[in-house]
């Protein structure tokens, strides 16, 4: 049965859908039957709470290896994965979520002609009605979606259907397997979360290994490890099962990689003659062994280098020189982020780049050595963020970041594109992290990296500073023109406004490069209607960002600088908006609704009020909006209103500080700033965060007075 | 669950491009024509300034604007009908378009539908290949729809030509032609040859052409009978979400004379409906004994028939082929618990027959889906939905299976006002379904306050009656549990960005028009004290169908989804320490779009305002949007006038 799951040996071609469909369920169906107890009773508190609730999940992955049955030596790494859930519907909701499935999917991989990997997806299910009955679901009552002329069943792309006869009141009990295949690469690494977005009552996660098959794995965040048994045939289980799984209490300011206990499976191929692994591996199972297995693997990786593969060199340097030239007095760092910049672009726009990550770095570790930059000890550094598990936990040389490290700078060379190379994420910021020297004749057999860890940023280094003046123009309208520069990770608020092209230019013209040498691409890379969606989304939510009243919108822009090289890293951008006239009339008064010019901040309300888990922001970082009002003709502010408007909230994470004067010519000086200066608390600092936020919460109703003179 | 970590290597996985192709596909094109036009896409008219594009300087120091930068420069279309012994076979196509870009080189997507009945012949684009696949929608599960598509390259100022042939096989489904511009264009041929021995049945009927339109007809030298359309200079059209339903509001041509008169598509559509034999089974039997067990009154039994239905039939469409006209069979829809529109009035029919009730199937276009009744338009589109009817004391009762959280005696305001082709043996019997009730549809808010330092508290009561009744309830059904609450939150202080609610009741039954949510609110920050008085800002006017329309790209009217009258009613306790001040004065606004009042007294201790809104129309044209923008500032700065307060002496 599992060798016609599988599939069958050396082979690009499938089973026939309806012998594999059938070997599935019957294979899936007879697995850990005294789990799926479709009649077990679910507390009451969970079917209140919840659309829905999973009474048994298993996640089973079951991997093999074979050599080809041919004169070659090709090696295959066969595998199928099923995810099987039994999930009681509560109500509609849960009825129309879950009677919705798509499977049948057939992808292949190639290189060129030949097809090296492949996948196809099944389906099966089950309906237990509270009667006792048991439905099997009618896969044919499914439909192809082809791609091709003609509706024709060979060119599928997927099957979809909807599950006939599911009420509420239901038990579905479905499954999904994958059956894929790779020749001499390695399989994919699995991830495995436990919490989901209803209440697991049982979960089990297994996986069956063969022996011939390397796989390394790792358990996070207080995940318990697996259990690992070996079978009389040399096979590995591992495995774990869990209890009463709960929903993940918190939303809002979480890190996936940092806090939700997961599993890191990640098999490899050791036999195969393309290797990706640059250590020797003898098939088996190994479980959270320790970093420096890993740490010796990027070494070894460095070991092997061979530069006279990486081409683009040449161009690389002659950029450099080029412009270094025209700037004689430039330093070592200065020198080092156009080496970044430079390497970056030419791995781009060049047709014999594309490297990837730690390619980048090596060819960048090899251009700063040389002159006129001379970084002799430029070394191949690797690190993780707080998007990622920590680095000293990596489970593969391919999990983590890669840079290169010279003196104290650091340049990691996946950084978002709205950051000039050079600058780094805040999420590496405080992070550990290890370097490697990048000459391949001083790696030694298990060296050992140095490490090294980050400064923590500050909020000075991710700020957001608005520059604005408003008129009240007349009873309709309000005139607003500002600006807003934005220093550090705070440039993803524009980064919208940045495509690929206007990247790639900014480049060109930092390197002063003539038109005969600035990339022009075939084809456009970016039609002018996507470029022009993607700008009216970046108005849109710097408008958001801007005004806490949804019908206030920027109605022009221009930016003044991108942010994008390293002689220009603050974005900037000038804006205009005529916003319908918001202010009331009291009498002899104005009441002028300051707040909705205060950025928009919503108040965090039900249970995310109710924290349960430390807090991770993206950054530290400081807002700053510099508002001046113009007072209306015949009108002067209320000094008074001006004092109840003004607030001070000050403590250990952060502060809110709001204050408002009149100058001499009688106009409003407003200044909100916020600052979060730690980038992760402890959840006992919730409620100090939760003053500052609802205090600014509360900024977006604030008013001031203008009295009739 | 797993998530799969893809390993680093190259790979040419299926289907990333189509994706992204369809989905772009889907968030521009917004009606499927059964004559399949083509959508070229290119950006429209713009306020901004933009340089975007390969070959062009990114530095914004130098602003290129763009409108229209893909234009086309020439679009022919040619239908000619084929025949065979009199009688009309097929159709067959020709589209040509050439396009050229203005300003610089860029990319054009062209989408051709086409499926069932409606096959492409040929395809071909300078620069690139043509790419096919079925179509997804996400209202319809399937419906044998398929799309080609094409990313094609367009150089500046240089032609790119699109070619398509295509043949549609049932000419009874070729009954409308869109003569919509996606792009610019610069001139547009849209013909239609009609061969002599049909030209008496068979016409055409021109609907809504732009004065950038002439349409001709004449016969040419061989006796066919030839209608043209020719425009120039045709500005691009993007429907919005916020806009009229594209199959009333883009200019068109209606082909028909296929049927003669709407008995002879009667006596074509009814046959579609299932027979006896394969529409009831046991088990229909057996529920409709069971409503009719519980039911007192042939009235109760419609009501809880329907209300069955429409609780339990979840709605799943599958329209290919001759599933978009045969109901499925009754049996079918109960076995499955689902079915579109015609199986669940075909369940209602069937399951109200079987307790003696004359209970029939109606076709019906709803609002928006043609602009043409049955006897005007005979011809399959005038109709797109299928309702239940029972005939009972003289009296028509319309019953729609669709809205799942309906009221006893709820009519949907889609088909209110539109007339239903009825069945009714050999004779179709037309009527217009009544539209009495759009006055059910109100929206009430009651609130009780008092002050307490900078925060109003009080009761809060929301009453959501008719179709908004249905609305909400509907909506708040969609979310999910562990998110309920919130979302009743943010409904309850829709309007208001610092309300904190709690207690919360619902209340709702399937017998009452009306759904209450009360709720303990504190509105914080709406109360100011500064130089010795008190700032209360009440915000009288908290619904979002007073949003701005947004004009930006806009080529299109404006249309609101639901038409409804608002009540509101606030009061504040004011302390017995303190005395009005300003409260503001009682202001109307009447306008082609609305009438609105907004008053405010004192009297007793409390500050009372009352706002009622009565709307006239849902459409605000595209040249008037301004205006009723203005119309909306008006009644957004009246609701953000301030009650002042003062101490006592």
């Amino acid at each position: 049965m599992i060798a016609a799951i599988l599939g069958s040996s050396g082979s690009a071609a499938y089973s026939a859908d309806n012998k594999f469909l059938s070997e599935a369920a019957k294979m899936v169906w007879e697995k850990y039957p005294e789990m799926f107890d479709a009649t077990k009773e679910i507390p009451p508190k969970l079917m209140e709470k919840n659309d829905a609730v999973i009474l048994a999940e298993l996640n089973y992955l079951f991997m093999d290896f074979e050599y080809a049955q041919d004169a070659t030596t090709r090696t295959f790494t066969r595998w199928f994965s099923i995810d099987r859930r039994m999930v009681k519907l509560n109500n509609e909701r849960a009825v129309e979520e879950f009677s919705k499935h798509e499977f049948g999917h057939k992808e292949k991989a190639s290189i060129d002609w030949y097809q090296f990997a492949g996948m196809e997806i099944g389906f099966g299910a089950k309906i237990h009605k509270p009667d006792g009955r048991v439905i099997p679901v009618d896969l044919s009552d499914a439909y192809d979606i082809t791609e091709g002329k003609n509706d024709n069943k060979r060119n599928r792309i997927k099957k979809k259907i909807d599950i006939s006869g599911l009420e509420t009141g239901d038990v579905l009990d479905y499954f999904t397997i994958r059956r894929e295949w790779v020749q001499e690469f390695d399989p994919p690494a699995f991830q495995y979360m436990i919490n989901e977005k209803y209440p697991i009552m049982n979960l089990r996660i297994e996986c069956n290994i063969s022996p011939e098959i390397t796989l390394d794995y790792k358990n996070y965040n207080g995940a318990p490890p697996f259990i690992q048994i070996t079978t009389n045939k040399g096979r590995t289980i591992l495995s774990q099962t869990f209890k009463d799984v709960p929903v993940i209490p918190n939303s809002l300011f979480i890190k996936d990689k940092r806090q939700l206990p997961f599993y890191y499976v990640r098999p490899l191929n050791c036999r195969s003659k393309i290797r990706r692994d640059f250590v020797e591996r003898s098939a088996g199972v190994n479980g959270n062994l320790h970093p420096s297995f890993f740490f010796n693997q990027i070494a070894q990786r460095i070991a092997k280098v061979d530069f006279s593969n990486y081409e683009i060199r040449g161009k690389i340097m002659n950029l450099i020189k080029d412009y270094a030239k025209t700037k004689p007095d430039l330093t070592q760092k200065e020198l080092l982020d156009i080496a970044c910049l430079a390497t970056l672009y030419v791995n781009v726009t060049d047709k014999k780049g594309r490297y990837d990550d730690f390619e980048t770095a090596l060819i960048l570790a090899d251009i700063v050595k040389k002159s006129p930059i001379d970084a002799k000890d430029a070394s191949i550094a690797f690190i993780n963020s707080r998007d990622n598990v920590p680095t000293k936990e990596i489970c593969g040389w391919d999990m983590t970041s890669y840079g290169i490290k010279t003196g104290d700078n650091l340049y990691i060379i996946d950084t978002p594109a709205y950051l000039v190379p050079g600058e780094i994420p805040s999420v590496f910021h405080g992070e550990e992290g290890a370097a490697y020297p990048s000459d391949p004749q001083l790696i030694k057999p298990m060296s050992t990296p140095s490490l090294f860890k980050l400064p923590p940023n500050t909020s000075n280094d991710n700020t957001s500073v608005v520059n604005c003046e408003i008129s009240i123009c007349d009873g309709d309208n309000i005139s607003v023109t500002g600006d807003i520069s934005l220093k550090g990770d705070s440039k993803s608020l524009c980064s919208k406004f940045n495509g690929t092209m206007d990247i790639l230019r900014e480049s060109e013209k930092f390197f002063n490069l003539p038109d005969k040498k600035i990339f022009k691409p075939q084809k456009p890379i970016e039609s002018s209607e996507i470029a022009i969606e993607r700008i009216n989304d970046a108005e849109k939510q710097l408008s958001s960002f801007l005004f806490s009243d949804a019908d206030f919108n920027i109605s022009q822009h221009k930016i003044v600088q991108r942010g994008l090289t390293p002689d220009n890293k603050i974005f900037k951008l000038e804006y205009n908006a005529k916003i319908p006239s918001v202010v009331s009339e009291a009498g002899d008064e104005l009441i002028f609704p300051i707040g909705k010019f205060t950025g928009s901040n919503s108040r965090i309300t039900g249970n995310e009020r109710k924290r349960q888990m430390d807090i991770y922001l993206q950054s530290p970082y400081m807002e700053r909006f510099n508002l001046k009002i113009k007072s209306p003709e015949g009108y002067k502010i209320s000094e008074e209103s001006l004092k109840a408007f003004s607030k001070n909230i000050s403590n250990d994470i952060g502060l809110l500080i709001v204050q408002a004067i009149t100058d001499q010519n009688g106009d409003v000086s407003v200044v909100v700033q916020q600052r979060f200066v730690y980038p992760t608390l402890d959840i006992s600092a919730w409620q100090q965060m939760l003053d500052i936020l609802d205090a600014r919460a509360d900024l977006t109703e604030a008013v001031i007075i203008f009295q009739r003179e | 669950m797993k998530i799969s970590k893809p390993n680093q290597i190259i790979v040419t996985f299926g289907n990333a491009f189509l994706k992204i192709l369809i989905t772009i596909a889907e968030t521009i094109i917004y009606c499927l024509a059964l004559a399949s036009p083509v959508y070229g896409h290119s950006i429209s008219h713009l306020n901004n300034c933009y340089s975007i594009v390969a070959g062009t300087t990114s530095n914004d120091e130098v602003i290129e604007k763009y409108n229209d930068n893909i234009v086309i420069s020439n679009e022919t279309r040619h239908f000619e009908f084929i025949t065979n012994s009199g009688k009309p076979v097929s159709i067959k196509e020709k589209h040509n378009i050439t396009y050229t870009a203005r300003n610089s080189e860029d990319i054009a997507y062209v989408i051709k539908f086409y499926g069932g009945k409606s096959k492409i012949i040929k395809a071909s684009a300078s620069g690139t290949k043509p790419r096919y696949r079925t179509y997804e929608n996400k209202y319809i599960f399937y419906d044998g729809s398929r799309v080609c598509f094409m990313a094609m390259p367009v150089k500046k100022e240089k032609d790119s030509k699109v070619r398509f042939e295509l043949t549609h096989e049932d000419p009874t489904l070729f009954t409308r032609i869109f003569l919509k511009a996606s792009n610019f264009t610069k001139v547009a041929e849209t013909r239609i040859t009609i061969p002599a021995e049909l030209s008496n049945r068979i016409k055409v009927i021109p609907y809504g052409l732009l004065p950038c339109m002439k349409f001709t007809q004449e016969n040419n030298p061989n006796g066919e009978m030839v209608y043209k359309v020719i425009s120039q200079n045709q500005t691009s059209y993007i429907p919005l979400p916020d806009s009229p339903d594209p199959n009333i509001a883009i200019p068109q041509l209606f082909i028909t004379g296929y049927f003669s008169d709407v008995t002879d598509l009667y006596h074509y559509i009814s046959g579609y409906l299932p027979d006896e034999s394969v529409n009831i089974d046991d088990k229909v039997k057996a529920l409709a004994a069971d409503l009719k067990s519980k039911a007192d009154s042939p009235h109760a039994l419609i009501d809880s028939t329907t209300a069955w239905v429409r609780s339990n039939i979840r709605y799943y469409a599958i329209e290919d082929g001759d599933n978009a006209f045969a109901p499925a069979p009754a049996a079918n829809v109960l076995a499955r618990r689902s079915g579109d529109c015609k199986g669940s009035a075909n369940l209602i029919k069937t399951l109200l027959r079987l307790n003696g009730i004359d209970g029939r199937v109606a076709w019906i276009g709803t609002k928006g889906s043609s602009p043409f009744g049955w006897k005007e338009m005979p011809t399959v589109c005038t109709g797109n939905h299928m309702i239940a009817v029972a005939l009972i004391n003289d009296s028509i009762i319309y019953l729609d299976g669709t809205p799942r959280h309906a009221y006893d005696g709820f009519v949907p305001a889609q088909i209110r006002g539109r007339e239903a082709l009825i069945e009714n043996g050999d004779y179709p019997i037309l009527k217009t379904v009544p539209s009495d009730t759009n006055s059910d549809d109100v929206f009430k808010i009651t609130a009780d306050y008092k002050i307490a330092s900078d925060v109003l508290h009080g009761i809060i009561r929301h009453d959501y009656s008719g179709a908004l009744k249905v609305a909400v309830e509907s909506s708040i059904e969609d979310v999910t549990k562990s998110k309920r609450d919130e979302f009743i939150r943010h409904i309850v202080t829709i309007g208001r960005n610092n309300s904190m609610v709690d207690l919360i009741t619902v209340s709702t039954d399937r017998k009452s028009p009306v759904m209450s949510i009360i709720a303990n609110v504190s509105e914080i920050a709406s109360v100011k004290e500064t130089s010795g008085k008190i700032y209360i800002n009440l915000q009288p006017i908290r619904d979002f169908q007073f949003d701005f329309v947004n004009t930006k790209d806009r080529t299109c009217d404006y249309k609101k989804t639901l038409l409804y009258r608002c009540d509101f009613k606030y009061t504040v306790t004011i302390p017995e320490n303190l005395t009005p001040r300003h409260i503001p004065e009682k202001q109307t606004i009447d306008n082609q779009w609305f009438e609105s009042s907004l008053s405010y007294e004192y009297s007793n201790g409390k500050i009372t305002c009352n706002a009622h809104i009565q709307p006239k129309t849902d459409i605000v044209a595209l040249a008037d949007i301004d205006k009723y923008n203005t119309e909306i500032r008006k009644i957004k700065q009246l609701s953000n006038a301030h009650i002042i307060l003062e101490k006592l002496p």
